[in-house]
């Protein structure tokens, strides 16, 4: 293997990575907003960084003896217990199977509104920043009815994922659960 | 059974020697013969002699006696000479007549008697004469008279009457000695020549005989081998003939033959040549192999290095990506960081928009720190993978190297023992080179040999006429001796 194109390429890096300080400050825009592209289970999503509480490492899920969809257990995350659900099967991703190749779930995204809540993805893809016109309306019954629109990015349509209305679905479900128990 | 025994030699020898024998006897016994006769003249001469001196001393005796008495009468000295003269002459005269009678005791007896005589008759001569001169002629004439003189004169006559008595007897006998003598010569020389003669022709004749049958056995054996010889001869001649045609066939395939042993010793010349010179080759290759496996030896282990060096390199980029790993978590923690930075900056309302735009700058730079580790871990792969692919196709090259040093080292091997074959082949060649030469050498000998065979069966064929030419001659030859010897048989 020739070191030049290396050399090159390291150059660029360095470049780059110079040019990055020699920019012009940022401005915050408010007419954007900030966005994750995320993969959840087979399928590329969006989700509104304002929606969330905070982006988590993935540690080690507990388990829990509780049948609810797409419920993995309990995760201790700085020093709180969230339940951990995998955002992939609560959007009508077909359920993982790490032995045929799935990715593994590596981050946790809190929610905003539930913060008990921690939804595991696969992969975060990138951080944009995008307008309000770059979000399109959505068939509702598409995804569970969690998703707000489509994201153009990159050529790609990004379904912009509703973490309310998950957070919100899970908190019912998790509270039908209790209920159906204690009914039993 | 003689005949067969004494050879043809040994016959005319017999006769020669028989011959001579019987001649030799003749002449011994006519030699003793005439030697007796000659004996006998001589002792006939010296009684004639003897008789010549009794006469020659009465002779002188009567000259003396002569002389005495002239000079007594005429008184004259020149008379006595004769008378001198006389008495020497009797004495030498009686001395020849002591020597020519020595052989006869009686003669010499009678001589002893005639000496005193003959002294006393001088001496009376003497005597006289003195007397005459001294008393003159009467006194010299008395002594003439006296007796006594006359006695000694007489006794002296009758003494030399027996000598020459005894003389002339013995002549008379020695006179018919010798013509008994002459008589057997005689009878010797025509009895002994004619039996000789006789005899030497029977012996001769015997001989000739003899010798003519022996010659005709020889001459019809000779006739016989003479025919057998030229019959002989023929059959040499054709025999000759037909080997100086072979020899001459012979020379010329041996001559083919010495040109196709020039030839190979030649080729066999150019043969160790080239084995030379491929022996030199070799040992050059010999060399470069001793040479391309010390290479491939370092090589082998530049290779074993380079495999070290790889694998010390993939277990360094292990760690660099272990690094990048660690790089990479503190890159998407760094970013996690900013993200969660832009959700409390969100959560601040206004108050958190610079601060949203800190955190934002610091994702950037997470990103591109991130994307940066990831390039730098595709770099880092992609070494990784190289590499593995060197460290594989390095320990493929190893391993085919060590494969092909096995290989060399027994291509080495072969390659030395090509050599030594090769140095075996350039001496096995010099050695047929040197056969060869000595086989043409030999040719060659072998070529002046057949030469020489040829040569001689021409000389042979030659010979052989010659023999068939003398053998013919000889057979002719031998039937004209025998057309001698036989022709007296006919006759």
């Amino acid at each position: 293997m020739a070191l030049d194109p290396i050399l090159v390429r390291l150059a660029e890096i360095r470049r780059s990575f110079d040019a990055s300080f020699a920019a012009p400050a940022l401005h915050h825009d408010k007419e954007r907003q900030s966005v994750l592209a995320i993969q959840a289970g087979e399928g590329r999503f969006a989700v509104r960084v304002e929606d969330l509480a905070g982006v988590e490492a993935c540690r080690k899920i507990v388990k829990l003896p509780a049948n609810l969809p797409g419920l993995l257990g309990v995760a201790g995350i700085r020093g709180r217990l969230l339940a951990a659900y995998d955002l992939g099967a609560l959007l009508g991703q077909p359920s993982r199977d790490l032995s045929q190749g799935s990715a593994p779930l590596r981050w946790i995204l809190v929610c905003g509104n539930e913060p008990e809540v921690g939804l595991l993805i696969e992969e975060i893809e990138a951080f944009v920043r995008v307008a309000a016109a770059d979000f399109k309306p959505i068939d509702q019954s598409a995804a569970g009815g969690h998703l707000l629109g489509v994201l153009q990015h990159r050529e790609r349509s990004l379904g912009v994922v509703d973490i309310a209305s998950i957070a919100a679905a899970v908190a019912r479900r998790a509270e039908e659960s209790v209920d159906g128990r204690r009914r039993q | 059974m003689m005949d067969r025994a004494w050879t043809l030699r040994r016959q005319i020898a017999s006769g020669i020697f028989l011959s001579l024998g019987i001649l030799a006897v003749l002449g011994v016994a006519s030699f003793v013969s005439v030697r007796s006769l000659v004996t006998t003249n001589t002792r006939l001469d010296r009684s004639r002699q003897a008789i010549i001196e009794i006469e020659r001393m009465l002779s002188g005796f009567s000259a003396a006696e002569a002389a005495q008495r002239a000079f007594l009468l005429l008184d004259q000295d020149e008379l006595l000479t004769p008378c001198e003269a006389a008495i020497q002459s009797t004495e030498q005269n009686y001395a020849s007549l002591r020597g020519l009678t020595a052989d006869d005791p009686q003669q010499q007896r009678r001589l002893e008697r005639l000496r005193p005589l003959m002294r006393e008759r001088l001496r009376e001569l003497s005597a006289s004469i003195e007397r005459h001169r001294r008393e003159g002629l009467t006194s010299a004439l008395q002594s003439l008279g006296e007796v006594r003189g006359r006695l000694a004169m007489t006794a002296i006559k009758s003494v030399l009457a027996e000598i020459d008595e005894a003389e002339s007897a013995r002549l008379a006998e020695l006179s018919a000695e010798i013509g008994s003598i002459e008589r057997r010569v005689f009878g010797i020389l025509l009895g002994g020549t004619g039996s000789a003669v006789l005899l030497i022709i029977v012996i001769g004749s015997a001989t000739i005989r003899r010798t003519n049958r022996t010659i005709g056995v020889v001459v019809e054996r000779m006739q016989r081998s003479s025919v057998e010889l030229q019959a002989a001869a023929t059959q040499q001649v054709r025999g000759a003939k037909e080997q100086s045609t072979s020899s001459q066939e012979v020379s010329a395939a041996i001559h083919e033959l010495l040109a196709a042993s020039r030839q190979i010793a030649e080729r066999a010349r150019r043969v160790t040549e080239v084995a030379t010179h491929t022996a030199a080759a070799a040992r050059t290759g010999d060399q470069a192999v001793e040479k391309a496996d010390l290479a491939i030896s370092a090589i082998l282990h530049q290779v074993r290095r380079l495999v070290s060096h790889m694998l010390s390199l993939g277990r360094k980029s292990q760690e660099i990506g272990a690094i990048l790993d660690i790089i990479n978590d503190l890159t998407e923690e760094t970013n996690i960081l900013a993200i969660n930075a832009t959700v409390e900056a969100a959560g601040a309302g206004e108050a958190g928009r610079r601060f949203s735009v800190v955190a934002d700058e610091i994702r950037k730079l997470s990103d591109r720190t991130g994307v940066s580790a990831r390039e730098i871990r595709a770099l880092i792969e992609e070494i990784r993978s190289a590499a593995n692919t060197t460290v594989m196709a390095t320990e493929t090259g190893s391993k085919a190297a060590e494969a092909g040093a096995i290989e060399f080292r027994d291509v080495a091997v072969n390659f030395r023992r090509i050599v030594e074959l090769v140095g075996s082949t350039a001496e096995v060649a010099r050695e047929i080179e040197l056969s060869t030469k000595q086989q043409a050498s030999t040719v060659e000998q072998v070529n002046l040999a057949i030469a020489e065979v040829t040569v001689s069966a021409q000389q042979t064929e030659t010979s052989s006429n010659q023999t068939l030419s003398t053998s013919s001659e000889l057979a002719e030859l031998s039937r004209e001796l025998a057309s001698l010897i036989q022709e007296p048989a006919r006759a």
